[in-house]
């Protein structure tokens, strides 16, 4: 995935911390070895090389991977999209070297872009498609998984994979307290919220952005409904939710609504959202006030 | 006499048929009888069970209806406080408009007069310790 792996254990034995680092850290390899789109060796790469009219059975992280997204796309409204792989490449954001889409349209002849075949666990996706927005989450999910499976005996978890978060149990003062990056200044937190359980995640421009081929200044977080970088006017998305994955692909989707729409969206949905505009001004669903414990200005609701 | 017999004949050989039929009627009739006694014994369980399932759907629907009720008058509430959150909007935001003319003001005030430095005074603004940071990732 990219991104640096940490876990605190709170509440266990030496040995059991060491057994839950190893349930972990190869529970996140194994999602990166199917789900990485930077990775020449991966299922992911490899099935983006044979899109196009060809069926291909594939590891069952990446056919979850892919049913998850599609479902996302639908709930979403289409703000969700992992098509939106050609506009990253086009912009300069290269993974693993694909060759040139086969079919003219990114849809089949059934008009989807993905077809299922859940028996044989074979799919066919008419072009390449990224795992950005959910693989991470998706990897927090599994190794939460791994880790209950694994039984440690301790009294609380956190995962953090790149600042996404996951966190079960209690953590050292109660409830685990996760800071809120501001994105004006990335070693300062800008809001402090309180969990006993659930996921944390993060859409934030802060990172990644660089100059396009064009010269234009971009970022990752690519509007599929213009095929250019979205959420104009917002900084960064955070939002808490039950689970890791869908967390992601709710920040993610919140951000490309932009700042006019984001709030209405995030209380329709009853979400737990923080998000910062341009100027650096905090906002927050009433959902996310509830689980404010601090500030460093006042947000808005 | 030999002439007479077979009139005597007729009226005693309608008799007997009349009253063989009459027999075998009520014979079928008491086997028709029990046939059915029997079929409705068979059909008993089947028909409570469509009985309890009539009583079931009417309880379904009953709470179908009433949840229907429940979700009408949650959406009703909903509705509500989505119109009272954007009151609150916009007090919010006349709130904000008064705030920066009152900055404005503060702005104009003289910036003499400070006060003596209360020992032993803890920031309120110092954040709490955290175990995580979500935010922006690399890739």
């Amino acid at each position: 995935m990219g991104s640096a792996l940490r876990l605190v254990v709170y509440g266990a034995s030496r040995r059991d911390a060491v057994r839950a680092w190893q349930a972990v850290s190869g529970d996140v390899e194994r999602t990166d070895a199917a789900l990485s789109r930077f990775r020449d060796d991966s299922d992911l790469t490899r099935l983006n090389r044979g899109a196009g009219p060809e069926w291909h059975a594939v590891d069952g992280r990446l056919y979850a991977m892919l049913a998850t997204a599609r479902r996302a796309q639908r709930l979403t409204g289409g703000r969700f999209d992992p098509r939106v792989l050609g506009v990253l490449e086009a912009l300069g954001e290269r993974g693993a070297a694909l060759a040139p889409p086969t079919l003219a349209s990114d849809v089949t002849e059934t008009g989807e872009w993905l077809e299922r075949e859940p028996r044989r666990r074979r799919v066919r996706i008419a072009v390449p498609v990224d795992s950005g927005g959910i693989g991470k989450g998706l990897a927090l999910r599994w190794a939460a998984g791994a880790l209950r499976r694994a039984r440690i005996s301790a009294d609380g978890v956190l995962i953090d994979a790149g600042g996404d978060l996951v966190v079960e149990g209690r953590g050292p003062d109660g409830a685990w307290r996760i800071g809120v990056e501001d994105p004006a200044d990335l070693t300062a937190h800008a809001a402090v919220l309180e969990t006993s359980g659930g996921a944390v995640a993060t859409s934030s421009v802060a990172v990644r952005q660089w100059a396009a081929p064009s010269g234009e200044w971009v970022h990752h977080l690519i509007d599929p409904a213009t095929g250019q970088p979205g959420g104009g006017g917002l900084q960064a998305v955070t939002v808490l939710g039950p689970d890791p994955a869908w967390a992601e692909v709710w920040s993610k989707a919140l951000f490309l609504a932009g700042p006019s729409s984001i709030g209405l969206e995030a209380r329709r949905r009853g979400l737990a959202a923080w998000w910062f505009e341009a100027d650096g001004t905090l906002h927050m669903t009433p959902g996310a006030c509830q689980r404010t414990v601090w500030t460093r200005q006042e947000g808005s609701l | 006499m030999a002439g007479n017999r077979p009139v005597l004949h007729l009226p005693i050989t309608a008799a007997v048929c009349t009253g063989v039929y009459a027999i075998s009627l009520a014979g079928v009739t008491a086997l028709q009888a029990i046939h059915e006694a029997e079929v409705t014994e068979a059909r008993a369980p089947l028909v409570d069970a469509a009985e309890r399932s009539r009583i079931a759907r009417q309880s379904a629907d009953a709470s179908i209806r009433e949840a229907n009720a429940a979700l009408q008058a949650a959406t009703e509430r909903y509705l509500a406080a989505v119109s009272a959150s954007d009151a609150l909007d916009s007090s919010l935001a006349a709130l904000a408009q008064q705030i920066t003319a009152l900055s404005g003001a503060v702005n104009q005030m003289p910036r003499g007069g400070a006060l003596p430095a209360a020992p032993g005074a803890v920031s309120a603004a110092a954040p709490p310790p955290v175990q995580g940071t979500t935010g922006a990732s690399g890739k």
